[in-house]
């Protein structure tokens, strides 16, 4: 093999070289950066994957803290004898606070705001008591939100003519600086609207509290 | 690094001694005995012997590469020498000055080369200088160039002192011939005597001469020995000084073996030349291997991008896996959240409003009707004693930082100083309540409530009938 013949050979197989370079190195090189830009969605999917597994827990802290500030859990909720329940329920309450209740209307409540019914509540006692109502109806362990509280002087019991006595000194439980209603020392009229919420509509529209 | 990109050419190396030459190139070694006559040359059947070897060698034929020649020690002189420069330049302009002022010969008539000592601190550039007479140089030229190789010249023994691993500050190298050997010793700084010692492996049986010449050059801490039966007067030795076996690989001679060591470690190699130019090397083209070295760089680059989703990929995976499965675990609560949020977020805070108007409330006081709706209204009637006590309590009931935009609708003056008033006013929202107010300028605005509701409470007292005003909430 002549010298010419070396070089020819030499340069051919640099020239070949060259070619299955270029040519796998291109391929190794998108095949590569595919890879990479795999990995790299991979690694997107797992910290989203991530934040939305803590989000998750979260809500299912939340969820439990909110369980017991209100002592009832809305999948447990028994639809049928809500209305009538929660009534029973505010009664007793009523009279374990010391309230007098008078006359109690229950109405349907409106579809579009998701109550399934509105409880009107007339009531007298000493201010203690209602504060205590007021209390016990938040934890009573039934879906329901107080829409108003109207508190005035007290008349001569449940359902009695409610008016001016003036005078009145401080109930017992009263808190301090709370001169007092007029009327009997410590005698108030209250009347309550409690709204029952209705979570089946909830649980068919999206939340949007 | 430097070895790498710098790599001499000369790859066969060629070693002389009085009685046979060592011809070495790669794993290939052969060793030739040879005869001199009366003056010390070759006789002209050995040179025919040793030129027919090295051709054998030759690996481009008629390319006249180099080739390491190392010489004998004998005839050579070796001379520490500081000279005032530090540029190879002056350097080879100022040696030869120094060499004929310490030197028998003329610069002229000797064959030299020189190696820069370690820094000694001081300014003057130490060098180790070896000279040999232009003369004996011939013979070794001569026959390496008939072989087709341009020779470098180097000393072999200069050369040995390379294998010595672990060396103390001070030692010596000695090399068994026949009749005579070669020691060298060596300081911190390198090479310091270089002697031929009238004894060999057939002349001598004891070690007294060799240890003779070490105590007049000098103390030495150990002593290594290589050549003919090395390990036999090694053995010898160690009595008078420690002595140690050098370790040469097999078939090759310590100073080839040397001289290999001191081309890898990429050492200034002391090469003696008849002229006064200096001495070059034929290196391997470096652009070469500087593009090579790129290339697996940028290939070690390339796979260190590719490399992490190849590897960290399966564990990725296991990882995504699990949270998924970690998430399918927990209930999924979203609506039952949204409507415990909506019944927490819906109801004012009834009893702590209450509580909040029995705190603004002055003494004397009372409350005929309160009323409080979801929506954050707020209405409330009453009495109490005195013509500004209505103002002050919506003061207060704005400092509490339940209530807005308390509206006294109405006040009107009684019997015995007592006032009947009425009053509107906006519930603020939890998030609102919970923003401290600016101290500065909630003192500010107080003081300017105050003085409005005085104001107001005055008017109110002058127009009893129609007097609504409104006083905003001093906005956290």
């Amino acid at each position: 093999m002549t010298a010419r013949d070396q070089r020819t050979l030499k340069i051919g197989a640099i020239l070949v070289a060259i070619y299955l370079v270029g040519f796998y190195g291109v391929q190794f090189f998108r095949q590569g950066e595919k890879s990479r830009t795999e990995y790299q969605q991979l690694i997107k999917k797992a910290q989203q994957l991530q934040q939305d597994k803590l989000a998750q827990e979260n809500k299912v802290l939340l969820f439990d803290k909110l369980s017991a500030a209100y002592h009832f859990d809305p999948r447990k909720i028994a639809k049928d004898t809500l209305v009538a329940d929660a009534s029973a329920a505010i009664q007793t309450a009523a009279q374990q606070s010391g309230v007098k209740l008078g006359p109690l209307r229950e109405t349907p409540g409106r579809n579009n705001a998701r109550e399934l019914s509105t409880i009107l509540i007339e009531g007298s006692g000493q201010i203690a008591a209602a504060l205590s109502l007021i209390h016990k109806i938040q934890t009573l362990g039934y879906p329901l939100v107080i829409d108003s509280v109207q508190i005035t002087q007290g008349g001569g019991g449940a359902g009695g003519p409610g008016g001016p006595r003036g005078g009145g000194g401080m109930p017992p439980g009263m808190p301090p600086g709370m001169g007092g209603m007029g009327g009997p020392p410590g005698q108030l009229k209250m009347n309550l609207t409690v709204i029952i919420l209705n979570y089946e509509q909830w649980k068919t529209e999206a939340p949007h509290a | 690094m430097s070895a790498l990109f710098n790599r001499s050419n000369a790859s066969v190396i060629v070693e002389f001694t009085d009685s046979s030459v060592h011809i070495s190139h790669d794993a290939r070694s052969v060793e030739l005995q040879f005869e001199r006559d009366a003056t010390g040359a070759l006789t002209p059947v050995s040179i025919e012997a040793v030129i027919g070897a090295l051709r054998s060698f030759a690996t481009h034929p008629g390319s006249r590469e180099q080739a390491f020649c190392l010489l004998p020690a004998r005839g050579v002189s070796l001379r520490r020498i500081s000279v005032p420069a530090n540029s190879k330049a002056e350097i080879e302009r100022l040696l030869p000055l120094q060499i004929d002022a310490q030197f028998p010969l003329s610069s002229d008539e000797l064959a030299w080369g020189y190696a820069r000592l370690s820094a000694n601190g001081a300014q003057l550039q130490d060098l180790i200088v070896a000279a040999v007479k232009k003369e004996s140089l011939q013979p070794y030229r001569d026959l390496l160039t008939n072989a087709g190789f341009e020779p470098l010249f180097g000393i072999a023994a200069l050369t040995r002192p390379n294998l010595s691993a672990h060396a103390p500050t001070k030692f010596g190298v000695v090399e068994i011939g026949q009749h005579k050997s070669e020691l060298v010793t060596l300081d911190e700084r390198g090479p310091a005597t270089l002697r031929v010692v009238a004894f060999g492996a057939e002349s001598a049986a004891s070690a007294e001469p060799l240890l003779e010449t070490l105590r007049n050059n000098g103390a030495v801490q150990k002593i290594y020995v290589s050549g003919k039966s090395a390990a036999l007067w090694s053995q010898r030795i160690s009595p008078g000084i420690p002595a140690e076996m050098l370790l040469v690989p097999a078939g090759q001679s310590s100073a080839i073996a040397g001289l290999r060591e001191s081309v890898r470690r990429g050492d200034e190699l002391l090469l003696i030349s008849g002229n006064r130019e200096a001495v070059r090397i034929q290196r391997a083209p470096a652009q070469w291997r500087w593009l090579a070295a790129a290339a697996i760089l940028g290939v070690i680059a390339l796979g260190l991008r590719f490399a992490e989703p190849m590897l960290r990929r399966a564990q990725l995976t296991r990882t995504i896996a699990d949270i998924s499965a970690a998430r399918a675990k927990l209930p999924k609560v979203d609506r039952e959240v949204a409507f415990l949020q909506y019944i927490k977020t819906n109801q004012p805070a009834y009893i702590d409003i209450i509580a909040a108007m029995a705190g603004a409330a002055q003494p004397g006081t009372k409350f005929e009707a309160v009323s409080i709706s979801r929506h954050g209204e707020l209405s409330l009637r009453g009495t109490a004693q005195g013509a500004q006590a209505a103002g002050t309590l919506r003061a207060k009931m704005f400092e509490s930082g339940y209530f807005s935009n308390v509206v006294l609708d109405e006040q009107t003056p009684g019997q015995n100083n007592q006032v009947t008033f009425r009053m509107t006013g906006l519930l603020r929202s939890e998030a609102e309540r919970k923003l401290p107010p600016p101290k500065a300028e909630s003192n500010g605005t107080n003081k300017t409530t105050a003085a409005k509701t005085n104001a107001t409470t005055n008017a109110v007292v002058a127009v009893p009938a129609a007097s609504t005003n409104t006083v905003n909430a001093p906005k956290p």
